[in-house]
């Protein structure tokens, strides 16, 4: 569980190349699309999806409004791929 | 809707079989409604009783006599206000048997969408002027609705679905008199409406009295025929700008000019084309584009605005606006149409394509190296999908769902190659990006779509106001986002018409685009203000291959009414 946590940070930096960002600088319930939080946009969400999917297979229909959020922190996105894997 | 059905009779002097007819479709419990067309006292009083003596009959009275037509919709109308579902009409002289109520009732149970027709099973009672007559009029009918859906269009014992039915009563003005049966029909079918039949038997009584006029009605039905077969060829144009072109037109900007259901009329088209070859098919759609140029006023404004927008942009060598260019401009796009058509029929355009910028791609194809090529909505690039560009690639065009799926059943019909190399996409996603960047990595091409009409109420995030033909013009971001995510080489490709063949124009765009974060919107601008110039540079070289019939610029006045709301 902690494990996927930090790893899902890490693919968050990685994947959105957020180069002035450690990991551990974000926090479990952060959210991750607002402005009060990291104010990713929805370019970010893509490519986040993209990453997501690649790393763990999910399927992720941009129609499925459910999608905005398991994708607004990293304890959401957690539990998304624990439920999905 | 809950399926409550009833029975709608319209009765003109018929009262002999009346109360032998109410008296067993009321076991049935479902309301009757009785239309008495102004009949004579006789008839009258017998009605009377019998809406007295049975609680489920519901009487209306026409005070004159108006038609067979006029009193099944009256009945139909006030059924559909009532709460009814569908409504079964009965001839009132009792040919029609009414122990077939329930196979109807069955059935429309099952396929609550359809219309139920009676396909009469005769018997010798039948005097044959009228059974020749159907034959010719079920001819008729299967040409104006290109089926044989139809089993029998003239039986008056049908089932209707009660919400479309009245739909189209309201919509269209109907005849009121014998050729309605027929017409109802018709227009049903063209609506797309689903049509079941019903084997019954038909029995002419000896007694029976029919007001089924030899001569009049005759007469009247064949001119049915004739506004009809009309009807279906206008409706061409609705197939031509819709259908064959689905997506070029934006379908919000046509629905307005246009009704449902011309997929029939794009096979009228091709069967047309297979019977009498395309001189032919072109007379054809030159008349469909006098008719939609003078009927369709909004495309032929919005034709006119823009000619005078790439005029005043591009000097004197283009053509001066005014309705003769708007004309050319329409005829252009019919001709088009029918050219991609043609193509997908299997027509050679051997030596007579040419490819300017052949080469760009060709290290690229090799070193099996992806890469997106965006094209627009001037010329046909819907055409280069028919004759490949390139061997040994696999070219993948990117088509949104909602737009190309009817064009692609239709087309598909035509040439089972079709739908092969199509990416229907709902909606730019994650998924539709994994599957695309698939493809990217496996060296294919993937083409995407550079001026994607956004919808009228898309969020003002998806689009970027950029200078296009001398003032801004919205654009969707969509396409720049999806290509800057595959992370590839950009190249721009246009295919337009150029004396008797086509020429493909493909030029590189960007190494790969780029969106780093901060100045995303600045640099997607940048990227849309570059694309948006290089369609201006192809505009006006084929002025009138610009296949948008509808206020390209509108959506500036959208975004300003915005921002003062």
């Amino acid at each position: 569980m902690e494990n996927l946590k930090n790893e899902i940070k890490k693919l968050i930096v990685e994947s959105l190349e957020l180069e002035e960002m450690n990991p551990d600088d974000i926090g479990d319930d952060v959210p991750l699309f607002s402005e009060d939080g990291l104010g990713l946009d929805s370019i970010d969400a893509l490519e986040l999806g993209i990453a997501l999917r690649k790393k763990y297979q999910l399927g992720l229909d941009s129609e499925d409004s459910s999608v905005r959020e398991h994708f607004s922190s990293v304890n959401n996105l957690v539990a998304f791929v624990l439920g999905r894997v | 809707m809950k399926f409550n059905p009833c029975f709608v009779i319209p009765v003109f002097d018929h009262w002999k079989q009346m109360r032998e007819m109410v008296k067993s479709l009321s076991e049935h419990g479902s309301s009757i409604y009785i239309v008495d067309d102004g009949s004579n006292d006789e008839t009258r009083s017998v009605l009377d009783s019998l809406a007295r003596e049975f609680r489920s009959v519901r009487l209306f009275r026409l005070q004159e006599n108006a038609g067979k037509g006029a009193a099944v919709m009256h009945g139909m109308l006030k059924a559909f206000e009532d709460g009814c579902s569908h409504a079964l009409q009965i001839d009132a002289d009792g040919q029609h048997d009414v122990r077939d109520v329930p196979r109807f009732l069955r059935l429309a149970r099952i396929n609550p969408e359809a219309l139920i027709c009676g396909a009469p099973l005769y018997d010798a009672s039948i005097p044959k002027k009228r059974f020749y007559g159907r034959y010719i009029t079920h001819f008729w009918v299967c040409v104006e609705t290109l089926s044989f859906r139809v089993r029998d269009s003239m039986c008056g014992f049908r089932l209707y679905p009660l919400k479309s039915v009245c739909a189209l009563i309201r919509r269209v003005n109907l005849p009121k008199r014998m050729n309605f049966d027929v017409e109802i029909l018709v227009r049903m079918a063209w609506e797309g409406v689903p049509m079941e039949s019903v084997p019954t038997r038909v029995v002419y009584p000896p007694d029976g009295l029919s007001h089924f006029d030899m001569l009049k009605d005759n007469i009247r039905i064949s001119l049915t025929h004739v506004r009809l077969f009309t009807g279906m060829l206008f409706r061409l144009p609705v197939l031509l700008f819709r259908k064959v072109f689905a997506g070029r037109a934006a379908r919000a900007h046509w629905s307005g000019l246009a009704e449902r259901g011309s997929m029939p009329g794009l096979l009228f088209l091709v069967i047309f084309y297979r019977l009498f070859g395309e001189r032919a098919a072109r007379v054809l759609v030159f008349l469909i584009v006098v008719y939609f140029f003078i009927t369709g006023k909004r495309a032929r404004d919005a034709s006119m605005d823009y000619l005078k927008r790439v005029r005043a942009f591009g000097g004197n060598g283009m053509p001066a606006p005014g309705l003769m260019s708007s004309f050319s401009h329409m005829l252009s796009f019919g001709y088009s149409g029918l050219e991609r058509l043609a193509a997908w029929m299997g027509k050679s355009f051997d030596g007579r394509i040419e490819f300017v910028g052949r080469a760009e791609l060709a290290d690229l194809i090799a070193a099996k190296k992806g890469a997106v090529l965006i094209a627009s909505h001037l010329g046909n690039p819907e055409l280069a999908r028919a004759f490949s560009m390139w061997e040994n690639v696999t070219i993948n065009f990117v088509v949104y769902m909602d737009h190309a799926r009817l064009s692609n059943t239709a087309l598909s019909r035509v040439n089972a190659g079709f739908g092969a190399n199509l990416v229907q996409i709902p909606s730019v996603g994650p998924d539709t990006a994994i599957l695309l960047k698939e493809k990217i990595e496996r060296g294919e091409l993937v083409v995407i779509t550079g001026d994607r009409t956004p919808p009228l109420d898309a969020k003002k995030d998806r689009i970027i106001p950029v200078s296009f033909l001398g003032e801004e013009a919205p654009f969707a971001q969509g396409p720049f986002i999806l290509a800057s995510l595959l992370d590839c080489p950009v190249y721009l490709f246009f295919c337009l018409q150029h004396e008797k063949g086509f020429r493909i124009y493909l030029e590189r765009f960007a190494g790969k685009i780029e969106l780093p974060r901060g100045e995303r919107r600045a640099r997607l601008r940048d990227y849309m203000l570059k694309y948006a110039k290089r369609l201006e540079h192809y505009c006006l070289m084929a002025p009138c291959q610009w296949f948008n019939f509808y206020d390209f610029w509108q959506h500036r006045v959208h975004e300003q009414e915005d921002k003062n709301g």
